[in-house]
C-alpha cells in the first residue's frame, strides 16, 4: 500500500507539494478560523477530518512502532521472547471487551492496567510531588541566609510571602463551623480572615492561569496567521491575485 | 378561603360560585393556609407545610369520619383456624380419590393448562367479597403491594385450599370457607404474633411458597381515576409548583448574569486582535530590543553551553500539532543551539503525534547543518505509549522502550547516537517540550525523581503557572513558556532568529489584554455602583 501511494506520489511533478501543501493548510486554517460565525459545515468538516486523521497517524504509529517490531521478534525467536506472547495475549483479551459474552475475560488485562497504573502514579506522587513540594514549602525567612542586604530581605519577604500565601490558600478550604468557647472563636476568626485572603491569592492564580490561556491562544492565531502570509500569499501572489 | 380551579382566584370562605369567572366551586374545595397561604386539601385539618389550624368556613360542615383514609390491615388467621382448614381438606382429598375423581393438577375438559395449574380457585369464579377484603372495599388502591404478592403465590401454590373459600371444582365437593377474622380495629395482635408473624406456621406448607418464592410484580388494574383522585392529583400539582410565600419586607433576588458585549464591541475586539496578530508582518520585530531574557532561560542557555561536544541529550516532543504554533519555534531554538554545541540528541515522543513534529524540525536543521546526520548525532527514537509504565521502563533499560528508531528502523545498537546509552541515567540533561501540565508532572514524578537527571521543562504559556511549584522546588532546573520564552532564547542563545520578529505581535496582545481588562473592569465598577 505504502509503495503504491510513493509511486503515486512520486510521478507529480517536483514542486507539487510545495504547491499543494500551503494550499490545503490555508483552506483548513480559513476552516477552523470559521467558527468565529459559529459552528458551521465548514468547522465541522475541518474538525472530523483531523480527528480522523489523528487517530488513523496513532494506529498506523503504533503498529510500525510497537507492535510489528515486538511480533517480529516474538516469531523469529519465540523461546527468548515468549513473554511478547503473552502480552500479546492480553492484549487480545482486551478485545473481548466487545463481545457480551467474553467481555468478563477483559477483566484481566484491564484490572492489570489499572492496577499497575495506580501503583505507578500513587508511588510518583509521593516521591515525586507530595515529599518535594512540602520540603519546599518549608523555608527561612531570616534574611542573613539569603545573603547581605536588601537582596537578602527580598528573599526573605518572598519566603513569608509563599508560607503565609500557602497557609492561607489551604486555610480557603476550612468549612467547619465555630465551636464555643473565646478560643475557638478566636481560631475561627483567624481561619476565616486567613481563608478570605487565600480566596483573593486563588483569584489572582485563576487570572495568570486565564491570562496564559490567552496567550497562547493568540500564539497560535499569531503564527497561522504568518504562515499564511508567508506560504499562501506568496502563492497567490504569483498566481496575480 | 376557596381557590378557583379554572381560573385560580382566590374566594371568600363559603363561597358557591367563584367572584371571578362565576364557577361553581360546589366540588373543588381549597382550604388557604391562614397562616403560610399555602394550599390544602378541604379533608385536612391541619395545614401541609406549617401545621397550623385550619378554621372551617362559616356554616361549613365538618368531613365526615367515614370518609378518611385509614391504613390497610390485614385480615389474622388463627393457628387453629389454618389446623382445621388443613384437615377438611385432606378428608375432601380423601373423599375424592375414592370417588376415582382426577388430581386438580390435570386439565379438565374446558379447562385451559394454566388454569389447571392454578387450581381450582383461579378457574372458580371469584365473588366480589372474595376479591375485596371487607376493610378494603373501594381501598383496594391503597392496599399494602406485599399483601397482594403474598395473595397470588398462595393461589399457584399446591393446596390452594388453605385460603379457599371456593368450592373444589373437579372433585365437585364443597369444602367449607375457613373463617377469615374481619379486621377488627379492637383486635390486636398479641405480642409474640407481632414478634413473629410466621411463628408456629412450620408445618404449613402452603404458606412456604409465599414467603420462599421471588416477589412478582403486581397486577395494576387500569381504571379510570375517580372524582377524588382527580381532585387530589389536581392539587398535588398546584401545591408542588406554588411558591413558598415570602416573608414581609423579603426582596426577590433574581440571579445575576454576565452580560456580554455587544456585538459591535466584539467586532471591534476581533479585529484589534487580528492586526495584533499581523503586526509583525509590517514592523519585523521592532519590540526585540526591549526584550530582557528570563532567569530560566538563561540557566538553560548557560546550561548548553556548558555541556562538552558529544554529551547526550534526551528530548521528548510531547505535544500535539495543536500547539505546535507555539511550541516550534522554541524547540527549533533549542535544537539549533545543541546541535551548534555537538551534543548528540536522542528524540522521543509520549504522544502519537509529537514524533512527526520532531521529524519536521529535525528537517530543518539537517537542511541547515548538513554536517549534522541523523544516527550518528541524533536519532529519533519514536513513540512511547504506557504513560506511567512507559516512562519507569526507561529507567531500567532503553532497549526494552525502543527495539527500533523511528526512520530508518534499525535496532538502536547500530546507530553510534545511541552507542553506550543503556538507560537514562547515562543522559546528562533532559529537555521536555509539553502541551499538557500532566505530562510534565508524570516525567518529573516517574523519571526526575527516579534517577536527579537535569531536568528543563520548555511548555506553553497556558500551562506554566501550573508547573512554577516544581521549578521553585527545584525539580525543573529551568521552566520556559514557549511563546515568548522563544524569542528570549533566540536572544540569549544567539541563535539564528525565527521567532524574533514576533515579539511585535505579542506586544501588541499585551497591550491589548491590558486596555481590555481595565476598560472592563471600569465598566463593571460604574454599573455596579448604578445598580447599588
Amino acid at each position: 500500500m505504502s509503495e503504491v501511494l510513493s509511486g503515486l506520489f512520486g510521478q507529480l511533478s517536483t514542486g507539487t507539494a510545495e504547491v499543494i501543501g500551503p494550499w490545503v493548510a490555508a483552506l483548513l486554517t480559513l476552516a477552523v478560523l470559521s467558527y468565529v460565525f459559529g459552528f458551521n459545515p465548514v468547522f465541522r468538516l475541518a474538525e472530523y477530518l483531523f480527528v480522523g486523521l489523528a487517530a488513523g497517524y496513532a494506529g498506523a504509529l503504533a503498529w510500525n512502532q510497537v507492535i510489528s517490531p515486538r511480533l517480529q521478534l516474538l516469531l523469529t525467536d519465540p523461546s527468548t521472547y515468549w513473554y511478547y506472547g503473552l502480552f500479546f495475549f492480553l492484549g487480545l483479551l482486551l478485545l473481548a471487551r466487545a463481545f457480551r459474552p467474553l467481555s468478563t475475560l477483559a477483566n484481566l488485562p484491564l484490572g492489570m492496567l489499572f492496577g499497575i497504573g495506580a501503583a505507578l502514579a500513587l508511588g510518583g506522587a509521593l516521591t515525586g510531588s507530595l515529599i518535594p513540594q512540602v520540603r519546599a514549602a518549608v523555608v527561612s525567612v531570616v534574611p542573613e541566609d539569603y545573603g547581605p542586604g536588601l537582596v537578602g530581605w527580598a528573599y526573605a519577604l518572598d519566603a513569608v510571602l509563599l508560607s503565609l500565601g500557602t497557609i492561607a490558600v489551604l486555610s480557603a478550604f476550612h468549612f467547619a463551623t465555630q465551636g464555643r468557647g473565646f478560643v475557638s472563636a478566636l481560631w475561627h476568626g483567624l481561619i476565616r480572615a486567613l481563608g478570605r485572603a487565600g480566596r483573593v491569592l486563588l483569584m489572582i492564580t485563576f487570572g495568570a492561569l486565564f491570562a496564559g490561556v490567552a496567550f497562547t491562544s493568540f500564539a497560535l492565531l499569531s503564527s497561522r496567521l504568518v504562515y499564511l502570509a508567508e506560504h499562501w500569499f506568496k502563492l497567490l501572489n504569483r498566481l496575480g491575485l | 378561603m376557596i381557590v378557583c380551579p379554572a381560573c385560580s382566584h382566590r374566594n371568600p370562605e363559603g363561597a358557591k360560585l367563584c367572584e371571578a369567572c362565576g364557577r361553581s366551586l360546589a366540588n373543588f374545595v381549597y382550604r388557604v393556609c391562614p397562616s403560610c397561604g399555602a394550599l390544602n386539601s378541604a379533608q385536612h385539618v391541619f395545614c401541609h407545610r406549617c401545621f397550623a389550624e385550619l378554621a372551617l368556613a362559616e356554616g361549613e360542615e365538618p368531613i365526615p369520619e367515614s370518609t378518611f383514609v385509614r391504613p390497610y390491615t390485614p385480615p389474622i388467621v388463627t393457628l387453629e383456624e389454618e389446623v382445621t382448614t388443613q384437615a377438611v381438606h385432606r378428608e375432601a382429598k380423601a373423599q375424592a380419590s375414592e370417588t376415582g375423581a382426577r388430581p386438580t393438577s390435570e386439565a379438565l375438559p374446558g379447562q385451559t393448562p394454566s388454569e389447571a395449574e392454578l387450581g381450582p380457585r383461579a378457574a372458580a369464579p371469584i365473588s366480589e367479597e372474595q376479591a375485596v377484603a371487607p376493610s378494603m372495599e373501594g381501598e383496594m388502591g391503597e392496599m399494602p403491594a406485599s399483601t397482594e404478592e403474598a395473595l397470588s403465590p398462595l393461589e399457584a401454590a399446591e393446596s390452594p385450599e388453605v385460603l379457599g373459600g371456593g368450592p373444589v371444582g373437579a372433585a365437585g365437593v364443597e369444602t367449607p370457607a375457613v373463617q377469615v377474622a374481619p379486621p377488627d380495629e379492637t383486635q390486636a395482635l398479641t405480642p409474640e404474633a407481632a414478634a413473629n408473624p410466621l411463628e408456629g406456621l412450620d408445618d404449613l406448607l402452603p404458606f412456604e411458597p409465599a414467603v420462599t418464592l421471588p416477589h412478582r410484580p403486581s397486577q395494576h388494574v387500569s381504571a379510570a381515576p375517580s372524582t377524588t383522585e382527580d381532585y387530589e392529583a389536581e392539587l398535588f400539582q398546584q401545591v408542588a409548583v406554588e411558591r413558598a410565600p415570602l416573608q414581609e419586607g423579603a426582596q426577590v433576588v433574581l440571579p445575576r448574569t454576565a452580560q456580554g458585549l455587544p456585538q459591535i464591541g466584539r467586532t471591534i475586539l476581533y479585529i484589534l486582535v487580528l492586526l495584533a496578530g499581523v503586526l509583525p508582518l509590517f514592523t519585523w520585530g521592532q519590540m526585540s530590543s526591549f526584550v530582557q531574557p528570563r532567569e530560566s532561560v538563561l540557566a538553560l542557555v548557560r546550561t548548553i553551553e556548558e555541556l562538552p561536544s558529544g554529551a547526550e541529550v534526551l528530548l521528548s516532543f510531547d505535544y500535539s500539532p495543536t500547539y505546535a504554533g507555539e511550541l516550534d519555534p522554541l524547540a527549533l531554538a533549542v535544537v539549533r543551539h545543541l546541535a551548534r554545541r555537538s551534543v548528540r540528541m536522542v528524540v522521543m515522543s509520549t504522544k502519537p503525534e509529537g514524533i512527526g513534529l520532531a521529524e519536521a524540525i529535525y528537517r530543518t536543521i539537517t537542511e541547515e547543518s548538513p554536517d549534522y546526520r541523523y544516527g550518528e548525532h541524533y536519532v529519533l527514537l519514536g513513540y512511547l505509549p504506557g504513560q506511567e509504565a512507559g516512562l519507569r521502563s526507561l529507567n531500567t533499560a532503553l532497549g526494552d522502550a525502543f527495539k527500533i528508531d523511528y526512520l530508518q528502523k534499525r535496532p538502536l545498537g547500530e546507530l553510534s547516537a545511541t552507542s553506550g546509552l543503556a538507560t537514562l541515567k547515562d543522559f546528562d540533561q533532559i529537555i521536555v517540550l509539553s502541551d499538557d501540565s500532566l505530562t510534565v508532572q508524570r516525567w518529573v514524578e516517574q523519571v526526575q525523581a527516579q534517577s536527579d537527571i537535569p531536568f528543563h521543562a520548555l511548555v506553553t504559556s497556558a500551562v506554566e503557572p501550573l508547573l512554577v511549584p516544581y521549578q521553585r522546588s527545584g525539580q525543573l532546573l529551568s521552566l520556559i513558556p514557549a511563546a515568548s520564552g522563544a524569542v528570549e532564547y533566540e536572544l540569549a542563545g544567539s541563535v539564528k532568529p525565527s521567532a524574533l520578529f514576533r515579539s511585535d505581535a505579542y506586544a501588541a496582545f499585551f497591550v491589548l489584554l491590558l486596555v481590555v481588562a481595565l476598560v472592563t473592569n471600569a465598566l463593571y465598577a460604574r454599573r455596579g455602583k448604578r445598580g447599588s
